[in-house]
């Protein structure tokens, strides 16, 4: 039993227990939401033999196997505290370990502005998890937008695997095309216009390459939609690594001039911050780094957020994998982590 | 075992698919062996049965690679065996736990075979315990050939135990030949030949080892704290640091501390010009053993002090040989070498040299003093003497020199150069005090953004030139010439890549390899295969059994977790007996021991495990136990008690790990039989399947089937009957004589029984053991035994088809003889069972005629009787007419009056009126 104190950020540590089967005590310092209950129930549905204990300070977690409902199409609601991608983020490697094939259809936010959009995580996060296992069958789909009150839907499709590869990314390789999502519901069509063209309208200093598509969530009987406009940017470099940002319709960015531009800019501020991964998705490339095959890998990072010092600590106490730092190269031999519920003949 | 064994051997040895998969492997290996030049001491398992002269085997080779003669050879011995290789010996017993241990941590596994005996219970074994924990290098040797005078006899044996062997490992092992012991050891060539082997042998890479980083201890040291300190070389791959550790054999335990320490049997690095190893480096480490009289090892120093040898001439007397060297220190008594004569002047002390070392500060020993002499006694009573009076005396000053060069620091205590490092791992501020969101860039004015420009790919392109149209022509031209140039430059250059990928690999690999050292250097808690290091483990206190190994073995991710595992297991074939579903067995997985429950079960074709309750005796089955997990396709081995007696083969099954859950439904099926007490048409009413009408309620809509193969459902419980009756339908009306069936699963329940084997474990007893040791007989129940069935012959109806089919057959199938009715069927039995007149006897006329006589006048006086009633009848039904016509008569005489008298009063009326 692995204790942390002091805890808000729970999700890295349940993400780790699970793929180690390793039980953790965890005390919060404060009540973390109603996510949190969110999450654990999400978590007993894809697994058998986990034992969840909650009391006033916190909670006790037993980790069993996932088993993904033997590859039965499961259908969850993620409500409206968190978006859809807080869930996604750690599904997806959890998915990675798992006896039989995840296909789930979650419900829930898809855009907002704490998390990531769904956006990203198609195209910049999954790339990402695939750079460490290239033959992997995965399909995420966006069936239905949602803004704030969580009307959106996504199905998921994963298959496990038998264990993580090891990389080295050293090189980004020069930026060679910008792509992205301008998605929407219940507005103009052509407020999405407006923010591409604002996007475009930054981007013409710099490279020609981009596309940005756009889409408009058509009206369903029976189903309300919330008004709202968010913008996804991809950019790919030459060695095929993605960097994602995003922005969406706020009180701060109320008109689609705005929302385009900072979008753009956040982008070009992550081209020139990040190294091979951008700062978002860095924490889980050095998670899959750390479970890969007993190998050295490497990755170049450029800044390191505070989730990121977090998650490595919460690694270095669950998996005993200690990163070596030198020129902004974190490296380490992976632990090997094998995928223990797969099924063999 | 002779007979059959040898009709086996001619069989064509069999590829197992365990072994296939540990082929792929290899190729796998082979291609990326990153951690090539670190390499572990070649660890040689020396196996056989007892008396097959494994000790002797590693005496010699010791002998031959340094020249030391080891006395009392006790756990691992480490030699030098050249400048870049080493090999540790270590002697197997032939206890199973310490055999099974021993097959998975063993390189090469030199297998005893004693001649004059043949191959033995121990081998067959052992060579099944390596083969599923992943073969690694095996090497027969055959001893006591001696035994054989006759020089042809010898020739036919070792040709037989050739085959025999080569069978039994696959084909591509080597059987040596050891031919006569000299003085106690094996003749010189015959060593010499054998150790070259060992030297050149290419290990097999065995894919748990690969993953699975060990230290097999070479002494160990039992503190005062419950603290147990264990030395040994890290084997297998790269230790990464955690909190726990696996003692094989004993449990988990957590770690106070994980050092490097100085490896007393370094590898030589620096070149010299003699190939060859010189004499002083010629080293060999028996820390348990009994070598020499001083050992010294990174923290301690042992000094032996035979005190019956000293004199008080300080001279040592040797009874049995004296080495030169000691002949020499005789004779330069005066000149001794320091430490010899600080050795010498130890004798004398009155008080430890802890406390002297504490007054004077500045002792050092010198370098280069060796002391190699032996113990020069025989008799017991000396050596308990001895074992007194080793004393432990700790050198503090020297030690500490040189521990300053090897020793790591506690990760805790460790900086890098970076802060970020520090940041991270060091600086506990501010952990986890956020919740987890996306980062969001804090962003700029846009023209700031200006300078990465070169970050994409037009970013080399930004300024464009001037397009100068009267050199276009001449610009076209050029550039075609230069297209010319460029492909013939590209086709070079081609060439040349070719070359230099081929380069590149290599560099690759050797950069890969640099990699590593940088990971291994900086105080990650990453040890390399190879070192020498000291384990500290807390709360230990166990005894440790010196001829046991021990093995301290990294806790995996996940891997020290418990659930159920489902195992495809087969019996072994030379095991007597099967094993039954739900008793204990002692099953060798991973690097843990354990006795567990295990349920066999078999898989029917739509994926349902079905219950078994014995293995089946040739072919493989599943199994399901609870126990440590393993990764899938580990090999493992179970076993039905520890005892050593040799009476049957000790291995009961062999099997792989498939799965891994935290439950299993293994189902056993479960006939429910009724039988009908009422039966309408389709409909039947059924007692005796269920107890009660809610358990008919259960089962409402279930399948049901009869003998005779009817099929049919369970509809609603009913009234009529006992409790628990219930109506069905059926496809077709059933007999009252059918027995209705009920097909059902039950899930079994798996034991949550799981028990390490450690030294001092209680095994739980299987149910014949317990029957055994309290004398409870079979349970014996009477309707389960074969009784002899007794059928009563069934009397069927004649078949009667009826009038209106008859009429319709077509003639073939018609009756051609008109069947007679039974009535008539009758009269003719009877016709035929009257008696025949003309058969009778006389006096059976006589009685026959009297009879008839009788009967007619018996007849005659009845129809007298009869005439006489029917007279009388008559006479009465005329009489009754008789009165019945008078009686009408009267009264219609009587209306008649009434009529006139009713009329003249009518008339008297009127003629009033």
């Amino acid at each position: 039993m692995i204790s942390f104190q002091q805890v808000i950020n729970f999700r890295e540590i349940l993400l780790c227990s699970t793929l180690s089967e390793r039980a953790v005590k965890i005390e919060f310092s404060q009540y973390p939401g109603p996510h949190l209950q969110t999450m654990l129930k999400l978590l007993q549905i894809i697994q058998t033999g986990c034992k969840i204990d909650v009391n006033t300070k916190g909670i006790t977690y037993i980790p069993g196997i996932i088993t993904n409902q033997d590859g039965m199409l499961q259908t969850y609601n993620c409500g409206v505290d968190r978006s859809i991608s807080y869930y996604l983020e750690i599904l997806l490697v959890l998915s990675l370990f798992g006896k039989a094939p995840l296909n789930i259809e979650l419900n829930g936010i898809t855009n907002d502005n704490t998390d990531q959009s769904v956006d990203s995580i198609i195209n910049a996060y999954i790339p990402l998890v695939k750079k460490f296992i290239p033959d992997w069958d995965v399909s995420l789909k966006v069936t239905r937008r949602g803004f704030l009150a969580g009307s959106g839907t996504v199905i998921l499709h994963s298959k496990p695997i038998k264990q993580v590869q090891s990389i080295s990314l050293i090189e980004r390789g020069p930026i060679c095309k910008i792509r992205g999502v301008c998605s929407g519901s219940k507005v103009a069509p052509n407020l999405l216009n407006r923010v591409v063209s604002q996007c475009r309208n930054v981007f013409n200093d710099y490279i020609p390459d981009v596309w940005i598509h756009t889409d408009l969530q058509k009206s369903q009987k029976g189903i309300e939609f919330q008004s709202g406009y968010a913008v996804s940017l991809i950019a790919e470099s030459t060695n095929g690594l993605f960097i994602s940002c995003d922005c969406e319709y706020s009180n701060e960015f109320n008109n689609p001039e705005n929302v385009g531009e900072t979008a753009a800019l956040r982008l070009l501020d992550e081209i020139k911050n990040s190294g091979c991964v951008d700062t978002t998705q860095q924490q889980y490339a050095l998670l899959l780094m750390a479970i890969s095959q007993k190998k050295v890998s490497q990755i170049k990072l450029g800044r390191i957020s505070t989730h990121t010092i977090e998650t490595l600590r919460i690694i270095r106490s669950i998996f005993g994998v200690t990163f070596n730092i030198e020129d902004s190269v974190f490296s380490c031999i992976g632990c090997g982590l094998i995928n223990l519920s797969r099924q063999t003949q | 075992m002779s007979d059959s064994e040898e009709e086996q051997v001619k069989q064509a040895p069999i590829i197992k698919p365990h072994q296939k998969q540990q082929k792929d492997f290899y190729a796998e290996q082979l291609q990326a062996n990153e951690e090539a030049d670190s390499q572990a001491p070649l660890l040689v398992v020396v196996q056989g049965p007892k008396g097959s002269g494994k000790t002797t085997l590693i005496k010699s080779l010791v002998k031959h690679y340094t020249g030391q003669k080891i006395k009392k050879l006790v756990g691992p011995v480490t030699v030098r065996s050249n400048k870049q290789h080493r090999v540790t010996f270590i002697e197997c017993p032939s206890d199973i736990n310490a055999m099974s241990d021993l097959s998975k941590v063993a390189d090469l596994a030199l297998i005893m075979i004693d001649a004059s005996i043949g191959f033995e219970m121990e081998t067959f074994e052992y060579l099944s315990l390596l083969n599923n924990h992943g073969f690694p290098n095996v090497m027969g040797v055959l001893t006591h050939i001696d035994f054989f005078k006759d020089n042809k006899q010898l020739r036919k044996t070792r040709k037989k135990y050739k085959k025999r062997f080569e069978y039994e490992t696959g084909g591509n092992y080597k059987l040596f030949y050891l031919q006569a012991l000299k003085n106690e050891y094996y003749l010189k060539q015959d060593i010499h030949n054998l150790a070259r082997f060992i030297s050149i042998i290419k290990i097999a890479p065995v894919r748990w080892k690969t993953e699975h980083p060990f230290v097999l201890a070479d002494r160990y040291e039992q503190g005062k704290d419950n603290t147990t300190t264990f030395y040994g070389y890290v084997r297998g791959c790269t230790y990464r640091l955690n909190d726990r550790i696996h003692f094989v054999g004993q449990g988990d335990y957590y770690i106070e501390s994980f050092k490097e320490v100085l490896d007393p049997v370094e590898i030589i690095t620096t070149q010299k010009k003699h190939r060859s190893l010189k004499d002083t480096e010629k080293l060999v480490y028996a820390p348990m053993s009994s070598i020499g009289a001083l050992t010294i090892d990174a923290t301690a120093g042992y000094i032996t002090i035979p005190q019956p040898i000293f004199t008080e001439k300080n001279k040592f007397v040797n009874q049995e040989d004296e080495d030169d060297e000691q002949v020499e220190e005789e004779e330069e008594e005066q000149e001794l070498p320091e430490g010899v004569r600080m050795v010498r002047e130890l004798q004398q002390m009155t008080e430890g040299i802890d406390k002297q070392l504490e007054e004077e500060e500045d002792v050092q020993l010198l370098e280069g003093f060796e002391l190699e002499q032996e113990q020069p006694t025989k008799n017991k009573n000396n050596q308990q003497q001895i074992q007194q009076q080793r004393e432990l005396v700790r050198l503090k000053n020297r030690v500490n020199i040189k521990i300053e060069n090897g020793t790591v620091l506690p990760i805790s205590d460790t900086l890098l150069a970076t802060d970020l490092h520090e940041l991270i791992y060091l600086n506990k501020n501010g952990i986890n005090e956020f919740d987890s969101v996306r980062y969001i860039p804090k962003v700029q004015e846009r023209d700031s953004y200006k300078e990465i420009k070169e970050l994409f790919v037009t970013g080399f392109y930004g300024q464009t030139d001037v397009v100068d149209l009267e050199n276009l022509e001449k610009q076209i031209e050029e550039e075609e010439q230069e297209q010319e140039q460029k492909e013939q430059q590209e086709q070079e250059k081609q060439e040349q890549e070719d070359k230099q990928n081929q380069d590149q690999n290599s560099k690759e690999k050797q950069n890969r390899q640099q990699l590593v050292n940088q990971l291994t250097q900086s105080n990650l808690g990453l040890y390399k295969k190879g070192t020498y290091v000291k384990i500290v483990i807390k709360d230990f206190s166990q005894q440790i059994r010196d001829d046991y190994p021990m093995i301290l073995a990294r806790s995996e991710v996940g891997e020290d977790n418990l659930g159920f595992i489902k195992i495809r297991i087969k019996k072994h074939r030379w095991h007597s007996n099967i094993l039954k579903s739900n008793d204990p067995i002692i099953i060798s997985l991973g690097w843990r021991r354990f006795q567990t429950i295990p349920i066999y079960c078999v898989q029917d074709p739509n994926d349902r495990l079905r219950f078994i309750k014995y293995t089946p005796e040739y072919d493989y089955c599943y199994a399901i136990f609870y126990g440590n997990f393993a990764p899938q396709g580990t090999g493992l081995v179970c076993t039905q008690s520890l005892s050593n007696k040799l009476s049957k083969f000790r291995i009961a099954a062999t099997g792989i790990v498939l799965e891994m859950n935290h439950q299993f439904d293994v189902m056993k099926k479960l006939k429910l039989v009724g039988e009908p007490f009422k039966v309408i048409k389709n409909t039947a009413f059924i007692k005796g399947m269920f107890n009660s009408s809610l358990e008919v309620a259960k089962f409402q809509g279930g399948l049901i089937k009869t003998v005779s193969g009817l099929r049919g459902h369970i509809k609603k419980p009913s009234k009529l009957g006992p409790d628990g009756s219930f109506r069905a339908t059926f496809e077709d009306k059933i007999q009252m004589s059918d027995l209705v069936f009920c097909r059902t699963w039950v899930r079994m329940h798996l034991e949550r029984f799981y028990r390490l084997i450690t030294s001092d474990v209680k095994l739980m007893k299987t149910m014949w053991e317990l029957r055994q040791e309290r004398q409870i007989p079979l349970e014996f129940k009477p309707d389960s035994t074969y009784q002899d069935q007794e059928r009563v012959p069934v009397k069927f109806a004649p078949l009667r088809i009826p009038n209106n089919l008859q009429q319709n057959l077509p003639f073939e199938s018609k009756e051609k003889v008109k069947s007679l009715s039974f009535r008539e069927k009758l009269r003719q039995q009877v016709e035929k069972n009257l008696p025949v007149k003309s058969n009778m006897t006389d006096k059976e006329k006589e009685v026959y005629s009297l009879i008839q006589r009788l009967n007619t006048i018996k007849n005659e006086k009845e129809k007298k009787r009869d005439e006489k009633d029917i007279q009388k009848q008559k006479v009465k039904e005329a009489q009754f007419k008789g009165q019945k016509q008078h009686l009408e008569e009267g009264k219609r005489k009587y209306k008649q009056q009434k009529q006139k008298e009713k009329f003249i009063k009518q008339v008297k009326k009127q003629q009033q009126q």
